[in-house]
């Protein structure tokens, strides 16, 4: 599904925390929001999610004007930055959340549910530990099912917020190569924010650079580094001058 | 060498100068423990006492009088009234001010609190220049034959007003320690209003949510002064257990006041017992929730 | 959920508007008479039930009479009340016009079915030696009063001391300076006349009670050897008065009953049953038969001595009046 964004702004108080944003997202992208703390990213992945509306511009999933749409009824999957996990549920609960809640019409068969669950703990290789509560795992785990949960409802977007930030180096290296994998096969439009520029470069098709509330730049991670926008892309990606590519 | 001596020296020094002392401690523990029986046990003790002191026929005959009787059930009558709507209105406000903002948000948190800084004959006082025959809706509502005032209504309205904080305060720290990701997560997983709070929300806060209605309950049975106010005091009509006692006492039936006051001390100490457990509980399930 | 508390709530309205089985009416009352009338209200059911062959059931309320007349005028249904001094009864034809103004002619000996007096409760043996009203303001004497300000029967103390005062020393000067000197020899004020009863007698404090006579042979009946009643040589006649509340009666179409009850408190029977609790029954004869528990007193009364209640109360209990003058709290 493709989304589009049309001039957003969004102020907290009197604070401007994005300014006239606006982003095309062809249909299975993987991009990332790149930038420093404050400057807005998550903010932006919030208002595509429906957790928060726009003061001005305009959301579109697939040409369809979902501004003003609450979130339950866009089926956005977000991920968030503390997997924000049920936890008086099991794992299995907690994946199976948005297949439970689905109106009675179009809720899935008990045992349709079970299958799908199965999958999803599969996908995430987690297969197994469906009766454990998420005190029980580990960071990487909980991050784990957080995403099999998002991806539960079929979503025709997937939202990280800093999906891996909380993890230490070697478990989110896992589970960045996983992402990439898992992009690959399904084709899902993703994106997700970070403020870790390898993350953004190793994982994206096309990284969007963003700081105060305003995009500096957005291209694929080569372009980028060809092609600094200006001193604020050099200063933040340590680019040095002269440098001409990416080796990644 | 010598530097590395008086570091050490240094540390040792700290360290005591943080601890207090153990006679200090030994002071203040005794003092709470003097506190507690002088003002705690003591009380309880007397007033079991009193209630036996004529030996088990005498205390169980203080329940066979209709008047106490009614009482009892009056005061039950109310508490199952007044608690349920103000879990129903605890729930909305903490609702309302964990999850939004809006202007004013100050002010209602701090208005949640003021039945608790004024006095309960003020809360009971209100009813009667709302609802006596010279109040704002009063003259109406008696013309008409409706009885708020010195009547059951009244006494719930009073009741709940006294009752009111105990359920929000007992659910806000909470669920504003708890934060709102749960129950976004669920709202982008298509949960509906209803079912985020009831899957999600509920859960989370009910050990607190209990202690919140434990509270509420035990203020709602025990209260006297705003009950007071707008009781009327007719006998077998509109006096509550505490109410009761008041009269039990100036009618010099010390036995039957001091054995009706055994079933409010019984109560008070059941909810003690109750509001630690769910306490205990509600801080078990925070720690969990703040692990993940 | 919420519909079904709604629901509830309702119910419970409308129960409180109609319980047509029985009549029923409210007598609110002060706290002396409590044992009193819940002798004289059974059989009161019985007279109407043979009367009439209706059942009636009288609901009771009792507490401070000021306090009570307070609350009859926010709205308590009385369909009577019985309190301690004219004055509450004229408050609620002054405030909410509930009576009319000569309430007072619509029953025998001015609405008041019986008497009380003033009179001195001490210790056995009477150690202080308290004869008189001039024993009390002795140096070394401590009396126990409740407030005249708060209760209903506590005027009635001061304006007793007051009277006998104000005939002895032949001046209001002499007896105001009497009742401050009175009151100086108070060390503590309660609230209520039973509020004083009980520091007099579980917190053993003062050396003497002063209260209503009714008041003063109930305890005695309690606790006999304990104490002694030393009646005054002059004191107050103490006239607690009743009445028809005309608005609650006509609205709640309930006259012919409450009518009757209050004439009934006039017949032998009510007369008989008042004398045991301690009150001074207005039937001559009934008076007769409890001639040594209601030993022979110089009477005066508020109308003799004072002018009437409303003099009284401007007088004495407005704020700023005597009362306040001559009592500052001591602490």
């Amino acid at each position: 599904m493709s989304v589009e964004l049309k001039n957003l702004s969004k102020a907290f108080g009197r604070f401007a925390a994005v300014q006239d944003v606006s982003l095309p997202i062809e249909t299975g992208e993987l991009i990332a929001l790149l930038g420093p703390s404050g400057s807005g990213k998550t903010t932006i992945l919030r208002m595509i999610a429906g957790l928060e509306f726009p003061d001005a511009g305009k959301i579109f999933f697939e040409g369809q004007d979902v501004t003003f749409r609450s979130a339950y009824q866009r089926r956005a999957g977000f991920v968030f930055q503390s997997y924000a996990l049920f936890n008086h549920l099991s794992v299995f609960e907690n994946v199976a959340f948005g297949l439970r809640v689905l109106p009675r019409r179009s809720r899935p068969s008990k045992q349709a549910i079970v299958a799908r669950v199965g999958e999803l703990l599969e996908i995430v290789q987690l297969a197994g530990l469906g009766r454990r509560l998420p005190a029980q795992l580990s960071g990487g785990q909980r991050q784990r099912v957080a995403l099999a949960r998002a991806l539960a409802i079929g979503p025709r977007v997937l939202l990280l917020d800093e999906p891996f930030g909380a993890l230490d180096a070697r478990v989110r290296k896992g589970l960045r190569q996983w992402l990439r994998a898992f992009h690959d096969q399904t084709h899902l439009t993703t994106l997700f924010v970070t403020h870790d520029q390898e993350e953004a470069f190793e994982v994206a098709d096309r990284v969007v650079i963003i700081d105060s509330g305003v995009i500096q730049q957005s291209g694929s991670p080569a372009e980028v580094c060809a092609n600094p926008a200006n001193d604020f892309v050099v200063d933040f990606l340590d680019l040095k001058p002269g440098q001409t590519g990416w080796d990644g | 060498m010598a530097g590395a001596i008086a570091m050490r020296r240094v540390v040792v020094k700290g360290r005591r100068a943080t601890a207090e002392s153990p006679t200090v401690r030994r002071i203040l523990i005794a003092v709470v423990t003097l506190f507690f029986g002088l003002f705690l046990v003591m009380p309880l003790v007397v007033v079991f006492h009193e209630a036996f002191k004529r030996g088990l026929s005498a205390y169980l005959s203080a329940f066979q009088d209709p008047y106490t009787q009614h009482a009892v059930y009056l005061t039950l009558l109310v508490a199952v009234i007044a608690v349920p709507l103000n879990t129903i209105f605890g729930l909305a406000s903490a609702w309302a001010i964990t999850k939004f903002s809006f202007p004013g948000k100050p002010l209602l948190t701090s208005l949640i609190d003021l039945p608790l800084w004024i006095s309960p004959v003020i809360g009971g006082l209100i009813y009667v220049l709302l609802f006596g025959r010279h109040g704002w809706l009063g003259g109406w509502l008696i013309d008409h034959d409706i009885r708020i005032l010195f009547a059951l209504p009244g006494i719930v309205l009073a009741t709940t007003f006294v009752t009111f904080p105990f359920v929000a305060r007992g659910l806000i720290p909470l669920m504003q320690a708890q934060g709102s990701a749960e129950e976004e997560a669920a709202a982008t997983l298509g949960a509906s209003g209803w079912q985020i709070f009831r899957r999600v929300t509920i859960p989370k806060i009910k050990w607190g949510l209990l202690y919140g209605v434990i509270l509420c309950n035990a203020r709602a049975m025990g209260e006297f002064g705003a009950v007071s106010v707008v009781s009327g005091h007719i006998r077998g009509r509109t006096n509550t257990m505490p109410l009761q006692i008041e009269i039990l006492y100036n009618e010099y039936q010390f036995s039957a006041a001091f054995a009706v006051a055994t079933l409010l001390c019984a109560l008070a100490l059941l909810t003690l017992f109750l509001k630690f457990i769910a306490e205990w509980r509600a801080a078990r399930q925070l720690a969990a929730g703040s692990r993940s | 959920m919420k519909i079904r508390y709604g629901g509830l709530f309702v119910f419970l309205v409308v129960c409180g508007l109609a319980d047509g089985r029985a009549v029923d009416i409210l007598n609110v009352s002060y706290d002396a008479t409590r044992e009193l009338y819940a002798e004289i209200n059974p059989a009161f059911s019985r007279y109407w039930k043979e009367k009439t062959g209706k059942r009636v059931s009288v609901q009771q309320s009792h507490g401070g009479s000021g306090k009570q007349a307070r609350a009859v005028i926010d709205g308590l249904d009385a369909d009577v009340v019985t309190l301690a001094l004219a004055a509450d009864i004229d408050a609620l034809h002054l405030a909410a016009g509930l009576v009319p103004v000569g309430w007072r002619q619509r029953l025998p000996e001015k609405s008041v079915p019986c008497r009380s007096t003033v009179a001195f409760l001490v210790r056995k043996g009477n150690p202080k030696g308290i004869k008189d009203w001039e024993d009390l303001v002795k140096p070394g004497v401590a009396v126990v009063m409740p407030n005249p300000k708060t209760s209903g029967a506590a005027r009635w103390n001061y304006l007793a001391a007051w009277g006998d005062a104000l005939e002895k020393t032949g001046s209001p000067e002499g007896a105001k300076a009497f009742v401050a000197a009175l009151f100086r020899n108070v060390p503590v004020l309660d609230s209520g006349a039973r509020g004083a009863t009980t520091t007099f007698i579980e917190r053993g404090m003062g050396d003497v009670l002063v209260s209503w006579e009714s008041e003063l042979l109930f305890i005695k009946s309690l606790r006999g050897g304990e104490f002694e009643i030393v009646m005054p040589p002059s004191s107050i006649l103490a006239e607690p008065s009743v009445c028809v509340v005309d608005k609650t009666v006509d609205r709640r179409k309930s006259r012919k009953v409450a009518q009757a009850y209050l004439e009934f408190l006039y017949l032998p029977e009510a007369q008989e049953i008042a004398a045991r609790h301690f009150f001074r029954p207005v039937n001559p004869e009934v008076l007769a038969k409890y001639a040594d528990r209601f030993p022979s007193v110089r009477f005066f009364t508020v109308d003799e001595r004072f002018g009437g209640w409303q003099r009284v109360m401007r007088e004495h209990f407005s704020d700023g009046g005597t009362f306040d003058q001559i009592y500052q709290p001591q602490r």
